[in-house]
């Protein structure tokens, strides 16, 4: 039959059974690459049309890639979705029973997917600035620490949108609920003129759009109340801390 | 259900009534008693014989300590059981059939037939049935 | 030495409590059957020694490990096959599936690997969402076995397989229980196809292990006695150990009781009953014998 093949001295603890933190990142990597292909072809091809469209039909001197930039912001934000496909926390035993610290492996995920969602919004990106090009509307491309808010800003929200993913069980409805009742609440304190509140609330919303707004800043122009890349670091922070708290999420098999 | 072994026709049965290892210490002797296995034989390792069987290799393995605190087989470290050289059929064919008298005994005594009764059947059954060959005479 | 080992465990869902003082022994090198009734606590067990359900009292210990605090050094020396057939990312090829698992275990052992697909007839190139039951619960066993674990926890092991890979199945147990001194944990009700794979017995009734010795012991003490009495024979008080069943038939009764056999038959005798025969029971008998007193007529659950 064959199974009597190798006889093999049992493993126990002579070998070490738990394989490296690398190994099982390059296993998410792949696994979120393989898996999603199609849908970071998509991304990209997507961006790439915004950006080329963008770039060409820009009627002010110098490129307006703020448009651009809140496409990739909110590709990044609903790509967690994707990530984390068929795997809500009450159906996610396969995951689970690697044998990997659940936490650390939900970050690694987590991180695998941001990798691929930055990799291909880059390469999104820079196709479209070379469609552009070849139709004869060259831009002056990217400061490199402008890119970098860029990847910051997408980071952020694919962090926000990582947290309903990995804890929630329908995360589409928190990744679309929270910010609409966020707006809708801001909205309505303004509209009634219900100050400071109203201040307070739009207060992370403002510093939000200024850290997204960082990279439209052209090199020279003025750089007015230079908090931008504070607030984009205090963001990260704050994505940073509630991924941590959502990745030792365990939820409980029951039996009914 | 059954499980048979390629390499020397031992076979268990979950019906058997008799512990698993004593069933294939049973089926080493009558392998022994038939020439199948002759002294100095290997038997087949506790874990292809635990495999073939679908059993326990515990199982397998006390079968064969039994078989050598009995001094019917020999285990050299390593390298696995063997038939007991200083075996001998006659007497194993001897311990076969009280075993098989005892288990018709107490089938008998089970459904209220005493011994003569039974050795009377017995006799008949035999003398319509053509005599296996080889068979000693009663 | 034991491989698994739980004190005291106490696990509650809302109101129900679903393990109520499970003191679970799982002898190391052996292999251990796990038998209860639907609802007992057998997947509630298995879920908290793979760490995936944290005990509301009481120690458990899984190769010397905590398996809720412990979780991923447990899992890596665990082999595991769930009772339900879901596995792997379904959109992957069953080799893609297996070769995805073995990075996650350094000890996947690939030429075992092979073998096992091919006794189990795993065909490789389809997608996991395409396999049929049987298929799916091969690959189940290859992704719990490749790696040699010194510990297999199996739930329902052949549950879904085909007649023929059902025996293959419990070949490649019993191979593998006997390469390299490797503890096995199987949790059925099939209790015909794990009686010749007992080593130990575990019956699990409503949340608690009513029984568990080893199969030898089992044996010896839970026995059939069938004896023929008079008419309107006085049942004595004491039969000379635990009655667990009783059937009574024109001019023969039947007990199963827990005891001491030769002092069974004496009490018996004393008594004025014949013993016509004392037998041995199967390990489904016995289980169906203990399991039916616990739902109220002769135990005391």
């Amino acid at each position: 039959m064959g199974t009597a093949e190798t006889p093999r001295a049992r493993s126990g603890d002579a070998v070490d059974r738990r394989p490296r933190v690398l190994r099982v990142l390059r296993s998410q990597l792949a696994l979120v690459g393989l898996g999603r292909r199609r849908e970071l072809l998509a991304v990209s091809v997507f961006m790439g049309v915004v950006v080329a469209w963008m770039l060409t039909a820009a009627r002010a001197p110098g490129p307006d890639v703020r448009s651009a930039l809140g496409t990739a912001v909110v590709l990044g934000y609903l790509w967690p979705v994707s990530v984390w496909e068929g795997e809500p926390p009450s159906r996610r035993l396969y995951h689970r029973l690697l044998p990997v610290g659940e936490r650390l492996h939900n970050l690694l995920r987590i991180g695998a997917g941001g990798t691929w969602i930055v990799a291909s919004l880059a390469a999104g990106t820079l196709i479209g600035m070379g469609a552009a090009g070849l139709l004869g509307h060259a831009s002056a491309g990217f400061a490199p620490a402008a890119a970098l808010e860029a990847v910051g800003g997408v980071l952020v929200m694919y962090g926000l949108g990582s947290v309903a993913a990995v804890a929630t069980e329908h995360p589409g409805r928190w990744i679309v609920g929270v910010p609409l009742v966020y707006v809708l609440l801001v909205a309505l304190l303004d509209a009634h003129g219900v100050q400071p509140l109203a201040g307070w609330l739009e207060a992370p919303l403002r510093s939000l759009n200024r850290a997204v707004e960082t990279p439209l800043r052209t090199a020279g122009a003025s750089a007015g109340g230079s908090s931008f890349p504070d607030a984009l670091l205090l963001w990260l922070a704050i994505a940073g801390a509630a991924l941590a708290l959502a990745a030792s999420f365990r939820p409980e098999p029951g039996r009914g | 259900m059954e499980g048979r072994s390629r390499e020397s026709l031992i076979r268990v049965r979950s019906e058997d009534p008799r512990p698993i290892y004593v069933q294939i210490m049973d089926e080493v002797r009558r392998g022994v008693v038939l020439g199948a296995l002759r002294p100095d034989d290997p038997l087949p390792s506790v874990r292809d014989l635990a495999a073939e069987l679908r059993v326990s290799p515990n199982t397998v393995a006390q079968a064969y300590r039994e078989l050598e605190r009995s001094g019917e087989a020999y285990t050299r470290r390593g390298v696995g059981t063997f038939v007991a050289s200083g075996v001998d059929p006659g007497r194993l064919r001897e311990s076969l059939a009280r075993g098989i008298a005892e288990q018709a005994l107490r089938e008998a005594y089970r459904s209220g037939v005493g011994v003569d009764h039974l050795l009377a059947e017995i006799r008949r059954a035999a003398g319509q049935d053509a005599r296996p060959e080889g068979a000693s005479t009663p | 030495m034991t491989a698994v080992r739980t004190e005291g465990l106490v696990r509650r869902f809302g109101d129900r409590v679903a393990l109520r003082g499970l003191d679970l022994r799982v002898p190391a090198g052996g292999i251990y059957v796990l038998i209860g009734r639907n609802g007992a606590g057998k997947t509630t067990t298995l879920n908290v020694l793979l760490g995936l359900l944290r005990p509301d009292a009481g120690a458990v210990s899984v190769l010397g490990a905590e398996p809720w605090t412990r979780a991923a050094r447990v899992r890596a020396r665990v082999g595991y096959l769930p009772e339900s057939s879901a596995l792997g990312y379904p959109w992957m090829t069953a080799r893609q599936a297996l070769a995805f698992h073995a990075t996650y275990h350094p000890a996947w052992d690939q030429g075992y690997e092979h073998s096992l697909v091919e006794a189990l007839e795993v065909p490789v190139e389809v997608r996991l969402d395409q396999l049929s039951k049987g298929q799916a619960r091969g690959v189940q066993l290859v992704m719990a076995l490749a790696h040699r674990p010194p510990l297999l926890l199996l739930d329902e092991p052949t549950d879904g397989l085909d007649p023929v890979l059902r025996d293959r199945a419990l070949e490649i147990l019993a191979d593998f229980a006997g390469s390299g001194g490797a503890t096995l944990l199987l949790s059925t009700h099939l209790v015909h196809e794990a009686e010749r794979l007992a080593d130990h017995v575990g019956i699990l009734g409503r949340g608690e292990l009513v029984v568990q010795h080893s199969r030898a012991e089992l044996r010896e003490r839970l026995r059939s006695y069938r004896a023929r009495v008079p008419e309107g024979w006085p049942e004595p008080a004491e039969l000379g150990g635990r009655v667990w069943a009783r059937s009574r038939s024109t001019a023969e009764i039947e007990w199963r009781v827990w005891g001491d056999s030769d002092h069974v038959v004496a009490e018996l005798s004393a008594a004025g009953a014949t013993v016509r025969e004392v037998s041995d029971l199967s390990l489904e008998e016995a289980a169906r014998t203990i399991l039916s007193a616990q739902g109220g007529r002769n135990g005391d659950g």
